[in-house]
């Protein structure tokens, strides 16, 4: 009689226990890393609105949208082979659950650098190729202007002989796809996550390795293909470890 | 024997003891509603505070079109008429202040819906509407006619478990009631207009449209940045430049946060039904599209403060330069945006 009093105890105990399992495919990766980005106009954090920046060509500009497009996001192994660790991401630089990113799984190991493209690649870079988020949504370049999303939309003031005008430099087309390599040890350690700090220069994107002048060039570039370019390949090197 | 025993009590205990606060189940559990999300929409803001359920939407329905919620004969429908998209020429407040009432469609994916982002939550919306510049809702009498009336008893039973609703506080039942009309207007869903169709291949536009959608969708009118497809909206707050000093309720945005750089910004409504919702813009200034057009066309206040960067790129700064046609096309492609569909669902309609 005694074992029946033991059974009940231990049901009532076991009966209700609740099973937290995360659903498949949600778990969070044990090994991995994590992308931090910041943003800076050379030494200056990037705070919204404000007229403290100045371009190589001589304009005080401020910020008030920087979103933007990174794809096929890769480790670069010993090898030179890479390891993709996602697809693509959507960042705002004002957002900042966007600018702590995890990533993996990931195999452990040691890298030799980060390999991304500002953009989506030709794969990626298709009419509803995306999920239809209403971040996906609102960066859709129109099928009239051959279709694909925003790579980029960077958007602000500046000022030219004390008058304020807007600057818009949208970037999209597989031709203004920006690729950047970053070269840095990174040691994937199995069952930790790896943070890496990574910092755009916005300046970067106004000077190097060409000076680019909201009036000669435009204040805004989408369509504008010459100037696109021009401001994609100002896109290379605007970010650094 | 004496194992088959054991092993019928030990399920009869185990099942005792999984039952939620060892209560009886209630009488109605509302039935979970699964929104019919369009193809190429995004992800429906859908709170999970207030879950949709057949029956609140049923509840939200009823209240939508009865005036048993304001002293004065008016119900939401009032403001928010089928005929005009579930919207209404213009509504002049007790101040002198003048709203164009933004139509109900698509508020699944328009958590702000308000012109200025003064409620950011559409479950919270109507619960101005009880004042007196609304429904003067006469809370005691609102109470003796909920729990007399016929059906509402059960209803609010049925949709909230609510098995008495004089047992609620004033804000008890208002919040339930504003719940229900919420989970109702977020199956108002429009996605069978013409440009719908053409956007999926099903049908195609005249030449006339046709050009109007080059207008639309490229730089030659750059509508699309704030008015892309699906939504035909944003959801962002944008400083179009209609005044070149906003005051009063022309600030937009700025009287919600205070914060300078938002002044003049409003929030881009939905283009669906546009032909439906007229006057235009927050205020109704603009009697008509060809008038909403012509503004954008060479009206575009381009030195009011925190004026959009997209206004400001140089063809702006001059005006759009768009022909005659041009203009008349972009009316005409704008009027593609008219789901005759949604507005004649009769699920969408009075019940009585």
């Amino acid at each position: 009689m005694k074992s029946i009093y033991v059974i009940i105890v231990i049901a009532l105990f076991t009966a209700c226990t609740k099973k937290v399992t995360a659903p498949p495919g949600t778990e969070e990766p044990v090994t991995g890393l994590v992308l931090n980005v910041s943003y800076h106009a050379d030494q200056v954090p990037l705070v919204a609105d404000s007229f403290i920046y100045t371009t190589q060509a001589g304009y005080q500009y401020s910020v008030n949208n920087l979103i933007y497009y990174l794809s096929r996001i890769s480790l670069i192994k010993q090898d030179s082979s890479l390891v993709e660790v996602k697809d693509y991401l959507f960042m705002d630089a004002f957002n900042a659950n966007t600018n702590k990113v995890v990533l993996g799984a990931i195999p452990a190991g040691n890298y030799i650098g980060l390999k991304f493209n500002i953009g989506l690649d030709p794969k990626l870079n298709r009419t509803d190729s995306l999920p239809t988020t209403v971040d996906n949504i609102n960066m859709q370049w129109p099928m009239m202007m051959g279709g694909g999303y925003h790579f980029m939309k960077f958007e602000g003031y500046f000022k030219d002989q004390g008058k304020s005008y807007g600057f818009n430099m949208h970037l999209g087309t597989d031709t203004c796809l920006i690729p950047v390599k970053l070269y840095k040890a990174i040691t994937i350690t199995e069952g930790t996550k790896t943070p890496i700090f990574m910092n755009m220069n916005i300046n970067e994107w106004f000077r190097n390795p060409a000076v680019f002048d909201f009036n000669t060039d435009g204040n805004y570039i989408m369509g504008n293909v010459v100037a696109m370019k021009k401001f994609a390949n100002n896109g290379v090197d605007v970010f650094k470890f | 024997m004496k194992k088959l025993i054991y092993l019928s009590l030990v399920i009869l205990v185990m099942a005792y003891a999984c039952q939620k606060g060892n209560k009886l189940p209630a009488v109605f559990t509302p039935t979970p509603y699964q929104l019919n999300v369009p193809k190429g929409f995004p992800p429906p803001y859908l709170p999970a505070y207030n879950p949709l359920t057949v029956e609140g939407i049923r509840l939200g329905r009823m209240l939508y079109y009865d005036p048993i919620l304001s002293t004065n004969g008016r119900s939401c429908s009032s403001c928010h008429n089928p005929g005009y998209s579930y919207s209404y020429p213009l509504f002049v407040a007790q101040s002198g202040v003048k709203t164009s009432v933004p139509a109900h469609v698509n508020l699944a994916w328009d958590p702000e819906y308000l012109w200025d982002g003064s409620a950011p939550k559409l479950d919270l919306i109507g619960l101005a509407d009880f004042g007196p510049e609304f429904f003067n809702t006469n809370m005691p009498l609102l109470f003796e006619k909920l729990k007399k009336h016929d059906k509402y008893p059960l209803l609010f039973k049925e949709a909230f478990n609510i098995d008495d609703i004089s047992t609620l506080s004033n804000d008890q039942l208002q919040l339930k009631i504003v719940y229900a009309i919420s989970q109702f207007m977020r199956t108002m869903i429009s996605s069978q207009s013409k440009a719908d169709k053409f956007f999926r291949h099903e049908v195609n536009l005249t030449p006339e449209e046709m050009d109007g959608f080059q207008t639309f969708f490229t730089e030659r009118g750059d509508c699309f940045h704030c008015h892309g497809y699906p939504l035909f909206t944003s959801n962002t707050f944008n400083n179009t430049g209609l005044d070149s000093m906003p005051t009063g309720a022309d600030l937009g945005y700025y009287n919600v946060t205070k914060n300078e750089t938002d002044k003049g910004k409003f929030s881009p409504p939905t283009l669906r039904n546009i032909e439906f919702t007229a006057p235009y813009m927050h205020d109704g200034r603009f009697a008509t599209l060809e008038e909403v057009v012509e503004f954008y066309n060479s009206g575009v206040h381009w030195n009011a403060p925190n004026i959009d960067p997209l206004m400001t790129k140089p063809a702006k700064i001059y005006g759009l330069n768009l022909t005659v046609t041009q203009k008349a096309n972009l009316v005409k492609f704008m009027k593609t945006f008219t789901d005759t569909a949604f507005l004649n669902n009769p699920d969408f309609r009075s019940p009585f």
